[in-house]
């Protein structure tokens, strides 16, 4: 407890990373809370109100059939943001499990799981998941299903480190020592030590999922209209971006501010959780 | 040294392997063909593509074909121009105009990100590195699309110095150019720094400073040598970045490179054309990785030794 406190303090004295994360829990408060703080659906046209720029009744104007952009920002949130938090949870999740379980097992398994990631780690991924979208069609869960699958790799190599290091500490060789069970050892003795920097790792998935998600939606593989993600709505701001320059800076604003928020909260995190990694 | 070139060499190929393999059966499972139409191809004519595509033979046999076809070069018929344009015409015209792209932002990125990077490092916590710091940041969480979006805004709308798209003379190449190297710049701006301020510390940096040498001939001479040996190895991800980042570049600028084409290719469900170009870009990556790990070996005898 005494531990938490200290980094607690440490954290909040880093006041980049304060600002940002006070900016993305009222992203996310938004998101959650779309129906309340919007007075217009996402997908609602009005012909009569096309391409309006910014005004009372439209904050961020409209699009091209009239519909509120801040109401498609703000329900683009949701998908934005959840598609980047849950693909870094799985992709965590995996490669933690995947990375344990090659570090503490050693020998040929390990060598073996580990030339499988190197396949995975020295290829761009975002060509994965293209590939990956294409056999599963566009739409959320193909976006889900591909970031996640190319995301563990660096978790696994992170946490495999990891794991060689505290399998060689005392209390672990205690542990087996008193024939406690490979796996009851890996959950007890070893993650607990690992959470420090795995949870840094997922902060910085998170922003790089969400850039993924909206580089796929961007080049057209991502979500079909009329659903809307920041990186669709760049989509649909780019073509217009001359005559109407607002529909590509607000969604673009956001985007980037969520972006920077979790850079600058995952570089606040990884000084207090996990001193030794920064660079 | 040549034992550790050529067994750097020999596990380079499992990996093509493994990915060739890869991209194969992916595209094996997808559902659909390029043929599927809203109406349905009368039976002869489907039993003739099938046959001339050879769709008709058991899966293993079309990927040994494959795999043979692979080795002498050929990546066989593109679906999508089906008149004669073959995957290699395409590849052979759109490669050089990606490399030309991708070379150049690269080169950008190093020369304006290494002294950016020494600056900030030497002048820690001053106003120069604030900012410097502030925008590599900024640089890392702008999407490549973002980032044209702006440049063609101000330099192509607004001030109308250049033009907003295509490959032509040097002109048009600049907004591209830089766009795809935003990233790479932020990436080496940041890791010269962090390199340079540990180097800084040593104690061989200390000698010269002790020996009364001028600020930048330490800076430049002693610290920065050193300091960029982890750069070097900053250059797989770099790859990786450019290419990933020339599939928005070429799909904005409407550049006919190997991104844009990839990305069409996808949504045409131009199958060989896709197998084709990871091909292509996984031997760029893995030859760029063994460039590396070789030229890490070479300047870092510890390396070799494993």
């Amino acid at each position: 407890m005494e531990g938490f406190r200290k980094s607690l303090r440490r954290f909040v004295a880093n006041r980049a990373a304060v600002a940002s994360l006070a900016f993305l829990v009222l992203v996310s408060l938004l998101a959650l809370f779309a129906p309340l703080v919007t007075s217009y659906s996402f997908e609602a046209q009005n012909l009569g109100e096309r391409l309006v720029s910014p005004s009372w009744a439209h904050l961020m104007g409209t699009d091209s059939l009239g519909r509120d952009l801040y109401s498609r920002i703000v329900y683009g949130a949701r998908v934005s943001m959840s598609v980047g938090i849950v693909t870094a949870l799985v992709s965590v999740f995996f490669g933690a499990v995947y990375g344990a379980i090659s570090g503490y097992a050693g020998g040929w398994v390990d060598a073996v799981m580990m030339r499988v990631v190197d396949v995975f780690y020295t290829f761009p991924s975002l060509l994965f998941a293209i590939l990956v979208m294409v056999t599963m069609g566009s739409g959320i869960t193909s976006i889900v299903v591909a970031l996640a699958f190319v995301g563990w790799v660096n978790l696994a190599r992170l946490v495999r480190g990891q794991v060689l290091q505290v399998k060689e500490m005392l209390h672990v060789e205690a542990a087996r020592a008193m024939g406690v069970s490979s796996s009851r050892i890996l959950v007890r003795h070893v993650f607990p030590l690992l959470w420090g920097p795995v949870i840094v790792a997922l902060t910085f998935q998170i922003p790089t999922n969400i850039m993924s998600e909206s580089f796929l939606s961007f080049i057209g593989l991502g979500l079909q209209p009329p659903t809307s993600s920041w990186g669709t709505l760049a989509n649909e701001g780019w073509r217009a971006m001359r005559t109407f320059p607002h529909l590509i800076v607000f969604p673009g604003i956001v985007l980037f501010l969520t972006l920077l928020a979790f850079q600058f909260v995952g570089d606040g995190l990884r000084d207090v959780l996990d001193p030794k990694s920064r660079a | 040294m040549i034992l550790f070139v050529l067994r750097r060499i020999a596990t380079s190929i499992p990996t093509l392997l493994a990915l060739m393999t890869l991209t194969f059966f992916v595209m094996k499972i997808v559902p659909g063909g390029p043929f599927d139409q809203e109406k349905a191809l009368p039976a002869e004519i489907k039993a003739n593509l099938d046959a001339k595509y050879h769709f008709d033979e058991p899966v293993w046999k079309q990927y040994t074909r494959y795999l043979g076809d692979l080795a002498r070069g050929d990546f066989g018929p593109s679906y999508r121009y089906m008149g004669g344009r073959t995957v290699n015409d395409i590849i052979a015209e759109a490669l050089p105009v990606s490399a030309e792209l991708g070379a150049a932002a690269i080169l950008v990125a190093i020369v304006l990100g290494v002294p950016i990077g020494v600056l900030s490092a030497h002048r820690r916590n001053s106003w120069f590195d604030f900012t410097a710091m502030f925008w590599a940041m900024a640089g890392m969480s702008l999407p490549n699309f973002l980032v044209a979006s702006i440049f063609v805004m101000i330099f192509s709308v607004r001030l109308g110095w250049l033009p907003p798209a295509l490959w032509e003379d040097w002109r048009s190449a600049v907004l591209p150019v830089m766009t795809l190297a935003v990233r790479p710049l932020a990436l080496i701006a940041r890791l010269t720094r962090a390199s340079v301020i540990e180097t800084l510390t040593t104690d061989y940096v200390r000698t010269a400073e002790a020996k009364g040498l001028d600020t930048s001939t330490v800076l430049f001479k002693h610290a920065l040598k050193n300091a960029l040996v982890p750069v070097v190895t900053l250059t797989g991800p770099l790859v990786a970045a450019v290419i990933t980042g020339s599939f928005v570049v070429e799909f904005f600028f409407a550049i006919p490179g190997l991104g844009k084409h990839f990305v069409s290719a996808v949504t045409d469900r131009d199958y060989p054309l896709i197998m084709g170009v990871t091909v292509v870009y996984g031997v760029i990556v893995v030859a760029c990785n063994l460039a590396v790990d070789l030229a890490y070996a070479w300047i870092d005898p510890r390396m070799r030794v494993e």
